[in-house]
This record gives structure tokens, sequence and C-alpha cells, in this order.
């Protein structure tokens, strides 16, 4: 069976190392079980490194630069980070007009629709846009074997 | 750039064909698409190296305290947004 292609969004990403206080640890999880198990080809955007750290080092997080590190340093061990084409980021300014998301948003829904990949957010922009998906609907339908 | 080398492969006509209408519609070369395609293939990850990883990455966030990531995430591409913005 081909693996599914899933691009995942930076807030998944985090809850792949952090989970005190989040929402859908396990459905995030269960994505790299299955990134192992080569069912799902993860992905992120190269975009995603400086939005880790970001939020780690600057957020509410109070990380600091070494712990951010590590983790940064751990997610190349983990999947590929895309670099949008020309032709994606065109894509993505379109999405972001029609939507009026912001056009970091916007890059991981027109790199996933370019790549035919599914997004997976827990971004309420983007799910409200239906331009991506929850990780444990994403979950739900591959166990019903109907991504 | 890295040091790059020119390699001659061989491909089916047809497989050619998907290949470049695919490229065309990404806007990217061929040889782009075709290191894409290989990192990625290469890329596939030994189950050990990614518990590793996560080990790790873990262990540097351990008692980092409660926050949801989608709610931190959302503020800095909004704070980043705004600045943009600005500009």
């Amino acid at each position: 069976m081909p693996a599914i292609s899933v691009v995942s969004d930076a807030n998944i990403v985090l809850k792949w190392f952090h989970s005190e206080g989040e929402d859908e640890v396990d459905s995030a999880r269960d994505l790299l079980e299955a990134h192992k198990e080569r069912t799902v080809a993860l992905s992120v955007l190269d975009l995603t490194v400086y939005e880790v750290g970001n939020a780690l080092m600057r957020g509410r997080a109070g990380a600091s630069a070494e712990q951010a590190a590590t983790v940064i340093e751990a997610l190349a061990e983990i999947c590929p980070a895309i670099r949008p084409s020309p032709n994606e980021m065109k894509a993505a300014s379109r999405l972001a007009e029609r939507h009026e998301l912001t056009l970091y948003d916007a890059a991981y829904a027109a790199v996933a629709q370019g790549r035919s990949a599914e997004l997976v957010t827990l971004d309420r922009a983007l799910l409200d846009a239906k331009l991506g998906r929850r990780p444990g609907e994403l979950v739900g339908a591959m166990r019903l074997g109907r991504s | 750039m890295e040091k790059a080398t020119k390699v001659l492969v061989t491909m089916p006509n047809d497989l050619l064909e998907r290949i470049d209408r695919e490229t065309r519609s990404l806007g990217q070369t061929r040889s782009e698409f075709f290191q894409e395609a290989v990192r990625r293939r290469l890329g596939w990850p030994d189950p050990l190296t990614v518990d590793a990883a996560l080990l790790r990455g873990r262990a540097a966030l351990a008692g980092l305290g409660s926050f949801e990531s989608a709610d931190v995430i959302r503020s800095e591409r909004e704070g980043r947004d705004a600045r943009d913005q600005r500009r």
C-alpha cells in the first residue's frame, strides 16, 4: 500500500515533543508511529523549523536556546523539510487572499495541495477554511481505511 | 551551491512524461524534482533514529510547563504577520 503523504503544521510538530496542556497529543504521535512504519510519509516545511524555534523561545513556552536547538535538531532526523516551489508560493498567495489567512498559514495548505498530501493542523483558521484536518480525524480515517 | 555532478539515467518514456507534467505543475526543474524524490527515498526514517530523536527532544522540553501549541503558533504567526504589514 503506498504511503499517505502528510504535511505537518508546526503546531502538530510541537506535540511530538511536548504534551502538558496539549490537545490531540495521542493522534499527533500516532502519525509518527505510522511514519516509522512507512504507512505515512510525514514532512514539514522549511518554515516549520523557524516557527517551532520561535514558538519555543519567544512565545510563552519560555524555552532556552539550547532546548529549542535540541528540538530543531531532532526534527531534522524525523522527517524532511520541504522548501515551497515558486508555483506553490503563488498558490499560497491566492489561498491567503481568498481565505484571509497569513501567508505562513497558506504556505502549508498550498504545499499540501500541490503535492496531493494531507495537511494536519490544529490551527483554527486552516481548519475553518477546510484546508487541513485535525490529526485525530486523519488517524481515525486511516484506521477505517478511508483517508 | 554544493558541488554537484551530472549523471545519465535511463527512464521509460511514459514515466518521464509524468515527471515532466509534475515538474511543470510545481514550477521545478527535472533536477530539482529528482533531488527531492531521492532525498525523500533516502530519508525514510530509521525507527531507532526517530525514537532517539524524540527522546532527546522530549527530554529537552520536560518541565517546560503547560501550553497548547496551536495557541502559541497562532500567536506567533499573527505577531509576525502584523510586523510584516507595518513594514
